[in-house]
């Protein structure tokens, strides 16, 4: 802990060890929230106040600040060591704490609950719980992106796509709700300061829905840019499978359960619940390691901009700095560059460059300068129609020659 | 004298008029105060070639700015303004000014030497006909051009056809030597002369405050190509450098950042409000003599604020310029030149008989070469990578000329609102646009006997004020009336304030006039000199 004691709102967080929690901290530091974090092991940050927690132990004190929010997103997710009823019980003191300081409590819920697993239904009475103390229920898709942390299901798939030649093509596919943990994050800070979802059940829905195939084939190409065989799975096989295992290896249940939770999803708009878009980024942009497509989307344009003006295989270093350029320009202006200007950029960065017109060495023979000729009357024939055709659609009275 | 206050005079500006009459006065032995707008000064290109300096792809950040803000300014005609020197030294003047133009583009400079940062380093002299309108003869002023051009440094031919339109008697350094498209085209105009002059075009080489001779601490040019993005070598004379000389001298207290913000003149002498751009606070200055150099408009601003001279309208002289390109057949297939000169090469003066053989328009040619590629394309109708097929092939055939007109085909006005903004406005006159289309017509013809081609659809017009051509709000008279000034730029009614800018200009020739207003503030400093001496 360095500057907590600098800040004026605090944050509590529960579970702030663990993949949400760790975005979570982040976040916050970056909009100044001090945070008071709970979790068994220490945060990976110095600057929150730590203070060891575990679901199975009463809730600890924690110092007098000026609290704003508790978050509870704490679960054990191998569900060995924490019992249901003691899981359902720390959420209660959670939340009988929120109400003495008078300030909003969010927990961190799933699509998942409800269903008719430990998880599904662990979660379910813990919803009621909250509601019924006036806190909010915040239910989210399949979480992703960001770094690694903690063994969640987006890690689990993350690690399949890195280790396996394979992945399951489902027939027919499960549809996903994914949502970047950084929006998540977002959200929930935001929603804190605002303080006016008490009593509601939300599912937060960063507005992509998408197949859950789509989704393993993004988490390839984007993330770890290899190409995996997509294996076609009956769905109705993958339920009986997840059975076997659970028979064969109890000790694996949980994990037969996340597989089931994933290819059983229950619909988004069920009854009682209120859906929320909040502002979301494509799993395409969010898969991408720095979680922002932008640059992906400028390499690829400039590549094939810069192909254009070169006529040869564009060299790395000319991309790189074409999608370094339009990133800069991005910052402190409130209009992107236009394709136009775009394009002048890459004949800019032709121009200034070793491979730029320039640096052409011009031979002396007679079929070279013959094709240049040709290329010059082909081009200027071109700009000459091009004229006319503007003059004559925009007469301008000061051009004339 | 009677001076007992800190300073003998307060000089307003360190652009080109302000650093003259500050180094004039010091030279006169007076204790003088600069008060600059400037903080930093524009950044200084590297000392090599343009052509191995852009062998680095890491180097678009030096031609394009950090963000861009080349890219960004493509609503700016002149490609010096359109550098990202240019943008960081230009940038926020017009909302400090609080400028409302209309049809009109502002452009000024909040960096120590003022426009001369991004100046086209253009010289002439103006002549007996062109002085007509002022109260002040050749004589008067021949002495003050010899002195400015001994000091800034000044190239050319003494002894082409364009000797007399710039002025005999200033003394010369060497002309650079003309580059391939400018030296096939000049051999040409020599071989043709007769021909080329009875249409009524006559060519010279360019007189440019640029050294081909190392002066003081400046070196000679050595064609490295840069002149668009400033001088790494300081041949390229600007008063930036001069004012770097000057803070050496223990007379001149020098204070950058003071934006002037009012004038007033009471009992105890005039006296100045700046505020202080790095603060917010705003400061009192005074001392018996108060030079104003702040620029045009921003003097004008002073001057009408002072006189309470608001919601009338004073005259604003604004040359009318155009831009255009010459093809060279003769120069196709030529390399990119490695070294090369980026400022005017050859200088042309276009007459009409009808005229009685005065200039209607004079003007530059400037390599192609020495504009990026992208901005040439962006001037294009076409889609880029068309117009970059087309040029990347044709540049090093292609001059780009610029031509000038007297400013008596322009009506524009300046008028100081109550709320405190100054409004721009007018247009060109009609008359204009049958000028321009004989001077077209006597380019065409002129340039083809030279064995160049005048590239159609390539003349345009520039906005008024986009190249900065503009002054005369409060001209010198021999009896001046309100919002005017006597021979010594004197205001009538703000007693101990003189005016050195481009603001006392009489009249604008066809002719490029910095050089002009060096001379003029030159002159009003001596003369002030010998006024209170005499006294």
């Amino acid at each position: 802990m360095t500057d907590v004691g600098r800040n004026n709102r605090f944050l509590v967080v529960t579970g702030a060890s663990g993949y949400i929690g760790r975005h979570l901290l982040d976040e916050a530091r970056l909009r100044g929230w001090g945070v008071i974090a709970l979790s068994r092991r220490p945060p990976h940050r110095g600057d929150v106040l730590h203070i060891p927690y575990d679901l199975r132990h009463s809730l600890p004190e924690w110092p007098s600040m000026p609290i704003r929010g508790i978050i509870h997103l704490a679960y054990d997710a191998s569900e060995k060591t924490v019992s249901p009823e003691r899981e359902v019980a720390a959420a209660e003191e959670l939340v009988i704490r929120a109400c003495q300081y008078q300030v909003p409590f969010f927990f961190l819920s799933s699509q998942n609950a409800g269903l008719p697993t430990r998880y599904g239904r662990v979660k379910e009475c813990i919803e009621a719980l909250v509601l019924r103390y006036g806190g909010t229920v915040v239910r989210v898709g399949l979480v992703y992106g960001g770094y690694r942390a903690g063994s969640g299901l987006f890690w689990q798939l993350d690690e399949w796509v890195r280790r396996w030649p394979v992945i399951p093509f489902f027939v027919p596919s499960p549809r996903v709700v994914p949502l970047h943990v950084r929006d998540l994050a977002r959200w929930l800070l935001q929603a804190v300061d605002m303080s006016v979802y008490g009593g509601r059940r939300l599912f937060l829905h960063g507005g992509v829905e998408c197949s859950l195939n789509r989704f393993l084939w993004h988490l390839c190409r984007y993330r770890h840019r290899v190409w995996r065989l997509p294996i076609p799975v009956p769905l109705m096989g993958a339920r009986g499978l997840t059975r076997l295992i659970v028979r064969a290896f109890p000790r694996l249940s949980w994990v037969a359960q996340r597989i089931e939770g994933l290819i059983a999803l229950r619909p988004v708009t069920v009854a009682g619940v209120e859906v929320l878009q909040v502002p979301g980024r494509s799993p395409a942009d969010g898969l991408y390691p720095t979680g922002s497509g932008r640059r992906r989307q400028w390499l690829r344009e400039g590549r094939r901009v810069l192909r254009r003006f070169l006529g040869r295989r564009v060299p790395k270093v000319l991309v790189r700095h074409y999608a370094r350029a339009c990133e800069a320009a991005e910052v402190g202006h409130d209009r992107p560059l236009s394709r136009r200007e775009r394009m002048l950029l890459a004949i800019a960065l032709v121009e200034y460059s070793p491979w730029g017109p320039s640096r052409q060495v011009y031979p002396g023979a007679s079929w070279i300068g013959l094709r240049r000729g040709i290329r010059l009357i082909f081009w200027g024939t071109g700009t000459l129609l091009g004229y006319l055709f503007h003059r004559f659609r925009d007469p301008d009275p000061t051009v004339s020659g | 004298m009677g001076i007992t206050t800190q300073w003998d005079a307060i000089v307003v500006g360190a652009g080109p008029a302000g650093v003259t009459a500050a180094r004039t006065l010091l030279e006169g032995g007076w204790r003088v105060c600069l008060l600059d707008a400037g903080e930093r000064p524009a950044p200084s290109p590297p000392r090599m070639d343009l052509s191995d300096f852009r062998q680095d792809p890491r180097h678009w950040r030096w031609f394009l700015g950090e963000r861009l803000e080349s890219l960004r300014a493509l609503e700016r005609d002149s490609p010096k303004l359109r550098t990202p020197v240019a943008q960081t030294v230009l940038r926020g003047y017009g909302a400090a000014l609080q400028v409302d133009a209309d049809g009109f583009r502002v452009v000024g400079c909040l960096a120590p030497g003022g426009l001369s940062n991004v100046w086209g380093a253009g010289v002439a002299c103006f002549d007996a006909e062109d002085l007509s309108d002022w109260p002040v003869s050749v004589d008067a002023l021949r002495e003050a051009y010899s002195t400015v051009a001994r000091r800034i440094g000044v190239s050319g031919n003494a002894s082409d056809d364009l000797a007399d339109y710039f002025g005999r008697w200033i003394p010369l350094q060497p002309p650079l030597p003309l580059d391939p498209p400018a030296d096939v085209l000049y051999r040409r105009y020599e071989r043709h002369r007769e021909r080329v002059r009875a249409v009524g075009l006559t060519l010279g080489r360019s007189r440019n405050a640029v050294l081909t001779e190392s002066l003081a601490r400046r070196e000679a040019c050595t064609r490295c190509g840069f002149c668009l993005y400033g001088c790494g070598y300081q041949a390229i004379y600007n008063a930036a450098l001069e004012l770097e000389d000057l803070r050496r001298h223990p007379a001149l207290t020098y204070v950058p950042g003071q934006w002037a913000e009012h004038l007033d003149v009471g009992p105890k002498g005039p006296q100045l409000t700046t505020l202080d751009r790095r603060t917010g606070e705003r400061h009192a200055w005074t001392a018996p003599v108060i030079l104003l150099a702040c620029g045009t408009l921003a003097t004008t601003r002073l001057v009408l604020g002072a006189l309470g001279w608001l919601d009338r309208p004073v005259r604003l002289l604004s040359q009318p310029s155009m831009g255009f390109a010459l093809w060279l057949p003769g120069c196709l297939a030529r390399p990119y030149p490695n070294r090369f000169f980026g400022l005017a090469q050859l200088s042309f003066v276009a007459t009409s008989r009808a005229e009685k053989e005065r200039p209607i328009t004079a003007g530059n040619l400037f390599l192609a070469c020495a504009v990026p590629l992208w901005e040439l394309t962006s001037r294009l109708p076409v889609p880029p990578v068309w117009g970059y097929r087309l040029l990347r092939d044709l540049v090093p055939s292609l001059l780009l000329g610029n031509a000038l007109f007297s400013a008596t085909f322009s009506d524009h006005t300046v008028t100081l609102g109550q709320d405190g903004k100054l409004r721009v406005r007018g247009r060109y006159r009609p008359e204009l646009f049958r000028c321009l289309r004989q001077v077209v017509r006597v380019l065409r013809r002129g340039f083809r006997r030279c064995g160049a081609w005048l590239l159609p659809g390539s003349v345009r017009l520039v906005t008024p004020g986009a190249d900065v051509h503009y002054a005369g709000t409060l001209p010198h008279r021999r009896f001046p009336g309100p919002t005017e000034t006597d021979v010594m730029g004197a205001v009538a009614g703000l007693e101990g304030v003189y005016v050195v800018d481009a603001s006392v200009l009489p009249s604008l020739p066809a002719k490029a006039h910095t050089f002009t207003v060096m001379a003029n503030a030159h002159r009003i400093a001596m003369a002030l000199y010998q006024r209170y001496h005499r006294a």
